[in-house]
């Protein structure tokens, strides 16, 4: 008994101290991860919030950081669903013709863990029209495979995306059957063509577009 | 000179990953790129550098009994602080490597290392233990990772050197013929060595 309370002392001991050197070490990087993932998100808000033909601003960049800092940085749930979840805060910008925009990210289960993307939607006569994309979250696909979503001239293949492709909601060409045809027509019937780039791992952009699918029925579930 | 070969021995000699098939997890599943091979190596002979000197500093005063409970502790708190100093630091490089950061807490090579070398040697030689064999095993993650990603991808650090890209490279089983084929080449090394050796 005594020797089972002496070694349980030191392991306490052992445990105590390096806990203490722990927390001084998250004290100290605490501030660093904070602005890591703050920069990681505006960095996407600020891309998607890009023509994805030109590269130019939608939005002034300086207005951007603006509604980013008015309307907080902070992830929020705004709805959870059976495939996934929608993600706040949802930011509202109005592009330099005019046009209003939503930014808002979601997540869906990909092969290892959920695959987070961030998206901007604009708002035309017709209903939202997908602008552009980003994977921001992907670490637990697998490298070489389903991570290859990371890479940006595949994350292309997921935008622009017209309202009438979005509105029967998106899919991978897999299960539409592998339709023929080049990746920018069938953007247009909502299909993204992926399995050409991406052989051997369709959970991941699967995952992709069901998040896609979720941000575009909240934001049409919000709008009316 | 002793000091010197404790250095190095764990760079050719006592390879962690040629020579002793040791921490084969990271070791596959990562090296699809040079970066990420760098990255993770550097990860682990930080923690591994670290926790030898920490464990041999302790090793007069944690009862027998309880040095593995010990030990995990130790290489845990190290391992926890490189991943915060990672996300607040290296975020690109955190991001890429993921579940493979936390996962450096049942790398066997570092739990080896405390065991048989660490906990019975002084803090300089179990410093100098723990850089070479972490430096071995970046070497080895860089290498298989270049040549993955040469023959995948056709580039080495991201930097393009030709159109050949073999797909099977970047998947698992490119994984296991290249570290076969290396593995083959160290031993081949190695025995070329031992000759020379008994030669003289």
């Amino acid at each position: 008994m005594k020797d089972i309370l002496k070694t349980g002392l030191i392991l306490m001991v052992f445990t105590a101290i390096s806990g203490l050197f722990l927390g001084l070490v998250y004290m100290g990087a605490k501030g660093k991860i904070q602005e890591a993932d703050n920069a990681a998100k505006l960095s996407a808000i600020k891309f998607v919030l890009k023509d994805p033909l030109t590269g130019d601003y939608l939005v002034d960049e300086k207005e951007i950081e603006e509604v980013v800092k008015k309307t907080g940085i902070e992830t929020v749930v705004l709805k959870e669903y059976k495939e996934g979840v929608v993600l706040g805060p949802l930011y509202e910008f109005v592009t330099k013709d005019g046009r209003d925009a939503y930014v808002l990210s979601g997540y869906a289960p990909g092969f290892g863990g959920n695959v987070t993307v961030v998206a901007c939607f604009i708002k035309t006569e017709d209903g939202f029209m997908l602008n552009s994309v980003r994977v921001i979250d992907y670490s637990q696909e697998t490298p070489g495979l389903g991570a290859k979503i990371g890479e940006e001239s595949i994350q292309r293949r997921f935008f622009p995306v017209p309202p009438e492709g979005l509105k029967n909601g998106l899919r991978v060409d897999k299960d539409a059957g592998l339709p023929k045809g080049s990746p920018e027509e069938l953007k247009k019937q909502g299909i993204v063509k992926v399995s050409d780039v991406m052989t051997g791992a369709t959970i991941t952009p699967r995952a992709v577009v069901t998040a896609l699918n979720l941000m575009y029925g909240y934001l049409e579930e919000v709008s009316k | 000179m002793s000091r010197l070969r404790e250095l190095t021995k764990g760079i050719i000699k006592e390879n962690p990953t040629y020579v002793q098939v040791l921490g084969m997890c990271p070791t596959l599943a990562v090296t699809t790129s040079a970066i990420n091979g760098l990255g993770m190596g550097l990860a682990t002979t930080a923690v591994l550098t670290m926790s030898n000197v920490v464990i041999s500093l302790i090793r007069k005063i944690v009862p027998d009994k309880i040095r593995i409970p010990i030990f995990i502790v130790v290489i845990a708190s190290f391992v926890t602080m490189i991943d915060l100093l990672m996300h607040g630091f290296a975020y690109d490089l955190w991001k890429t490597l993921g579940l493979f950061i936390p996962l450096i807490v049942v790398n066997c090579i570092i739990m080896g290392r405390a065991e048989s070398f660490a906990s019975k040697h002084g803090v300089l030689d179990s410093m100098l233990d723990g850089l070479g064999v972490g430096l071995g095993f970046t070497g080895s993650l860089v290498l298989l990772g270049s040549v993955r990603e040469l023959f995948g991808n056709g580039t080495i650090f991201g930097y393009k050197v030709w159109e050949l890209k073999i797909f099977l490279e970047i998947l698992p089983p490119g994984a296991y013929i290249t570290l076969g084929l290396l593995s083959a080449l160290f031993t081949y090394i190695g025995i070329r060595r031992k000759k020379r050796g008994e030669a003289k």
